[in-house]
């Protein structure tokens, strides 16, 4: 079957264009409203912005071009596998759940705006401060250019080939930069929520073509036929590759900088706990639908090779373009992964500016930068992170899963650092230096010697596992200081108190 | 970052992660999650069009769903005296 015989051309140029202006227009009117010229107001929105805005804008954050386009593309090569894919959602929000009370706790009572402050404070060492926020930084720069493969691929694919994949991604860039580099946070929780809202339009238009292709049950029996093995439930390395991926992204990502940052800018614990309250059905419902968009996949275009079947979301649309239905799903739905890539893509680059401004200029470089200037030191960092982006992305050789993948692999190793920070007082620095240090190593050791997995366990995983063990039992050996130990129980006192 | 924010009251409240049962409910529902106790090398029987095994998976799911929905109130909140 040839994939682009049916496009919708030009008629998507425009559109594009047309998104683009709007958001554009949103971003300015942010940019209009802003308090003052601070980093507080550029990157957390002065702490001003209430449950539903920050609740759909961090839904769409999660959300991304890798989930529309990447995610359905693993469902479509593992089969029933993925119905992983909701449950690691979830896992999500429970790790959520770890992180976000605790954090947003002690940021209220000791007015920290960054994980660098909370880490400095609580360590008291910079070289940690820095490893971590590394570790993290990490996790939010691959998750941000891993939205220009999925817009790459959409773009050309759905337009016929009027927008190449490159065009596509340097018009995306283009876009991303100049909405964080005028709304800051602002800008961006407010146009994010609004292309949340606009996701799950887009959702209910994808639940209408799996419809059109003749609905799960039919795809079940095609595959049946052709690849039942698409259909077994997971044993062997499997059943422990089931339960790493689970692991991998409860706690890698529940800790992505611009999640932290989420927690951070609400108002208060109470629109903290309606917004997580809010995430389990979003993330459930936008999981499984897409994740039945990959079945029906699978029976509409069997025996894609890997690489092929990055594209198979942009060609299940494009080939649906013969109806009046699929015309009009095609453009809902090119209109919500668009949002979507943005929205992660511009969430995401905002966080690695303040990650970069708060965390290595302020703490680490130049604790004396005013405000106006740690603001234009993190917009030039933004046009940095977008150009490298660029680069990396316009010749794809892995996977967009892969990227998730090594994403967490190393984000990872700076988790048990954080998690202790706000836990337990007990945990010091030594061992936990020491802990990211031997962690790191074996998780880079371990990916870049070709065990990737360790019977089905990634190796950042084992890394995390032995990470956290030396910094716990290290600690129980090497005692802190008094000094030490007095600080620590009042951070770990703050995590669990707030007005 | 010193400036700690001041002129309200500090109260204590549990966070969920220090719950055992947030803990005992969360692995045993995600232990649940892949099937493995279902037939390995077949998908049936089928429920409802689908391999009972992912029907279960999603079913498991949707509990960790309901579960995460009851601690965010339940196992998160100030601590009365």
């Amino acid at each position: 079957m040839n994939e682009t015989s049916l496009a919708l051309g030009w008629p998507i140029v425009v559109i594009t264009f047309l998104l683009i202006g709007i958001i554009w227009l949103l971003g300015y009117w942010a940019y209009k409203k802003r308090l003052e010229v601070t980093t507080k107001d550029y990157f957390l929105a002065s702490s001003t912005l209430g449950y539903i805005v920050l609740g759909l804008s961090l839904f769409a954050v999660q959300y991304s071009g890798n989930s529309f386009v990447g995610t359905v593309a693993k469902v479509y090569r593992t089969g029933f596998f993925f119905i992983l894919f909701p449950t690691y959602m979830i896992a999500l929000v429970i790790g959520m759940l770890i992180f976000a009370p605790p954090i947003w706790n002690a940021s209220f009572q000791r007015g920290y705006t960054s994980v660098g402050e909370l880490l400095i404070d609580r360590y008291e060492s910079k070289i940690i401060t820095f490893l971590v926020s590394l570790c993290l930084l990490w996790g939010a720069f691959v998750q941000f250019f891993e939205q220009n493969f999925a817009m790459g691929y959409l773009g050309s694919v759905v337009s016929g080939g009027v927008i190449s994949y490159k065009l596509m991604i340097l018009v995306f860039a283009l876009t991303i930069l100049v909405t964080t580099w005028i709304g800051g946070f602002r800008g961006i929780a407010i146009i994010t929520a609004l292309q949340g809202a606009l996701m799950l339009l887009g959702l209910l238009f994808v639940i209408g073509l799996i419809e059109h292709y003749g609905g799960v049950s039919h795809a079940v029996t095609v595959i049946a036929q052709t690849s039942p093995k698409k259909l077994y439930p997971p044993a062997g390395k499997l059943l422990t590759l089931w339960f790493s991926i689970i692991f991998l992204v409860m706690i890698g990502a529940a800790a992505y900088p611009q999640n932290i940052q989420h927690y951070m800018a609400l108002k208060s614990p109470k629109d903290l706990r309606r917004m997580l309250f809010l995430m389990p059905p979003l993330y459930l419902f936008t999981a499984l639908v897409l994740f039945f968009f990959g079945i029906v996949a699978i029976a509409v275009f069997p025996g894609l090779s890997k690489m092929a079947s990055e594209k198979v979301v942009p060609m299940m649309l494009a080939h649906s373009l013969n109806t009046t239905f699929g015309y009009i799903a095609t453009l809902f739905i090119f209109i919500a992964v668009t949002m979507a890539t943005l929205s992660t893509a511009s969430g995401t680059v905002i966080a690695i500016s303040m990650f970069i401004v708060k965390d290595f200029y302020k703490l680490l470089i130049n604790p004396e930068a005013s405000e106006e200037k740690s603001v234009k030191v993190g917009q030039w960092i933004v046009l940095a992170s977008v150009l490298i982006g660029v680069i990396m992305t316009l010749y794809p050789t892995l996977t967009i899963w892969r990227w998730v993948e090594i994403k967490f692999e190393i984000l990872l190793q700076g988790v048990p650092a954080l998690i202790f920070a706000v836990y337990s007082s007990r945990v010091h620095k030594k061992p936990v230096l020491a802990g990211i240090i031997v962690g790191l190593g074996i998780a880079l050791g371990l990916t870049l010697s070709g065990h990737a997995k360790v019977y089905g366990i990634h190796a950042g995983v084992i890394g995390f596992i032995i990470n956290t063990a030396i910094a716990y039992f290290g600690s129980l050996i090497l005692k802190p200081s008094e000094e030490e130990l007095k600080k620590a129980k009042e951070i770990v006192a703050a995590a669990k108190a707030h007005g | 970052m010193s400036e700690k924010n001041s002129g309200q009251e500090s109260v204590a409240w549990s966070l969920p992660a220090m719950s055992p049962l947030f803990w005992i409910i969360s692995i045993l529902l995600f232990a649940l999650t892949p099937g493995w106790y279902f037939p390995k090398n077949t998908y049936k029987p089928l429920i409802l069009g689908i391999p009972g095994w992912a029907f279960c998976s999603i079913l498991a799911t949707l509990g960790l769903g309901i579960f995460a929905m009851w601690a965010v109130y339940s196992l998160w909140k100030p601590i009365k005296g």
